[in-house]
């Protein structure tokens, strides 16, 4: 194995975390357990991503004060940044993807039709115990990481070229998805959130998604030239 | 009522399958609960009234009247800064025979957000200063340390309403407001003078008694009144305080 192939793997174990750290705290509530988990992490300063730094150091300062209270305290900043009082569309950061690119902002729309087709063509279906639409961006960071997944579990067979298809569809969902929306969900959880947790959690978002962006752009670089030339 | 059958008459140009022309009409949905545009709230919030600190407290008392005596004890424990952890202990036994629903940390927090407390934390070592304040390089890491446990001190605003706080001067205005029962009140504080008694106990001396048939009242009443002036204390049975004794 050369060295090339042991860091591009190391890259690829990060992304599986940060992709499965996002989807957690998307998903649900912080509990006692993952609070201690991330009270044990350490947080890069200088990833070369400011918006990744932003996040970083403010999930660093609010963990590093945390008190009896604090898992209320998120589970309260939880329920205002995500589900909100349910007045109107606007009263709260819904983490969907239909409520972003409808014109109502409604639940299951197009995009949830969609993205669900695409878990099904990957072989992917939702837990029975998740209620939600599928759409939830908890769901499309996961099927990210699933993505991840496998292209690790191909690069370690050697299958090269099974590893590109992955890396194309990782591509293809973050632009078609992921970042067709998620700018706009971060926007309103800047405006929501009281703790500087769920604001760090929108910081971590989009400059993750950015700086994956960046890696995929680089390592599909001649398969992205092949597209381009294609078109023209 | 039935068709006899030459009554019944078939449209024969009838098509069940053909298109309902009043179906393609669109249909306007009313929207309930729906804006096109997102409320602007805060055009409509009216300000929040500011307080001075005082009133903060003795709103925070008015709110909460049965904790009202836990609150101001940990106030007057804190008139020295005391750590955490010894000021939820000292909750704990004041709460021993009292049970709450809240929390040693909730009332904490209650009284810190009504400015009656305030956290200290530790004071850092001059060495340690001087290390921190030489460091140029930012970490490659951050790393989330364990904060050395602070300490909680009253406000001077705290202190002055704990010394405001005449209980004795409350028990007299209570025994001149209520004249009329004087002598039940005075019965009861040494009936739970010589020994702590029971609620039980208390009703049998008070509740016969031709004072209280009307207006009706019964033994809880009076020690309901005597307790808010720290006159009488609960500890799994009634007895009387320094307070109470003062009258005797």
């Amino acid at each position: 194995m050369t060295e090339q192939e042991i860091t591009l793997e190391s890259i690829i174990e990060g992304r599986i975390s940060t992709y499965g750290m996002l989807a957690r705290l998307y998903r649900v509530e912080v509990d006692q357990e993952f609070l201690d988990e991330m009270r044990g992490m350490r947080f890069p300063t200088n990833t070369g991503n400011s918006n990744v730094d932003t996040g970083y150091k403010l999930f660093h300062s609010y963990l590093s004060n945390t008190w009896e209270r604090t898992i209320t305290e998120l589970a309260v900043d939880y329920a205002r940044v995500f589900i909100g009082h349910g007045m109107n569309a606007y009263s709260a950061a819904y983490p969907f993807e239909s409520v972003h690119t409808s014109t109502r902002r409604l639940l299951m729309q197009d995009a949830r039709d969609e993205v669900l087709a695409i878990y099904r063509a990957a072989g992917i279906a939702k837990s029975d115990s998740w209620k939600e639409g599928e759409d939830h961006i908890a769901l499309e960071l996961e099927f990210e990481q699933v993505l991840c997944t496998r292209t690790l579990e191909a690069l370690r067979e050697g299958d090269e070229e099974k590893a590109v298809t992955l890396f194309k569809q990782q591509y293809n969902f973050l632009q078609d998805h992921l970042l067709n929306w998620v700018p706009m969900l971060i926007a309103e959880i800047e405006k929501f959130a009281k703790t500087d947790f769920y604001k760090a959690l929108g910081k971590l978002t989009i400059g993750f998604l950015e700086t994956d962006q960046e890696f995929l752009e680089d390592i599909l670089e001649d398969e992205l030239e092949k597209m381009v030339e294609a078109e023209e | 009522m039935k068709l006899a059958p030459e009554e019944f008459e078939l449209d024969e140009d009838f098509d069940p399958l053909a298109d309902d022309e009043s179906e393609e009409e669109e249909e306007e949905i009313e929207l309930v609960g729906f804006v096109e545009q997102p409320l602007d709230q805060t055009e409509e919030a009216p300000p929040e009234p500011e307080y001075t600190p005082e009133e903060k407290i003795t709103l925070l008392f008015e709110k909460m009247p049965g904790r009202k005596k836990v609150l101001l004890e940990i106030i007057n424990f804190c008139r020295e800064p005391q750590p955490v952890s010894a000021v939820d202990d000292k909750v704990n036994v004041l709460q021993e025979h009292n049970f709450s629903v809240y929390t040693p940390v909730v009332l904490r927090q209650l009284l810190e957000e009504a400015g009656a407390l305030e956290y200290l934390e530790v004071e850092q070592d001059d060495a340690e200063e001087d290390a921190s304040s030489a460091e140029v390089e930012e970490p490659e890491y951050l790393e989330v340390k364990e904060r050395p446990e602070g300490s909680w001190v009253a406000t001077a605003a705290a202190l002055s309403i704990v010394e405001a706080e005449n209980p004795l001067q409350d028990l007299k205005d209570l025994l001149e407001r209520d004249a009329k029962y004087l002598e039940i009140y005075i019965r009861i504080l040494n009936f739970c003078n010589e020994t702590p008694r029971t609620k039980k106990d208390i009703d049998a001396i008070v509740d016969d008694d031709p004072l209280v048939q009307e207006p009706r009242r019964f033994g809880g009443y009076f020690v309901d009144r005597l307790e808010k002036c720290d006159a009488l204390a609960w500890s799994e049975k009634w007895s009387t305080t320094d307070v109470g004794r003062s009258v005797l």
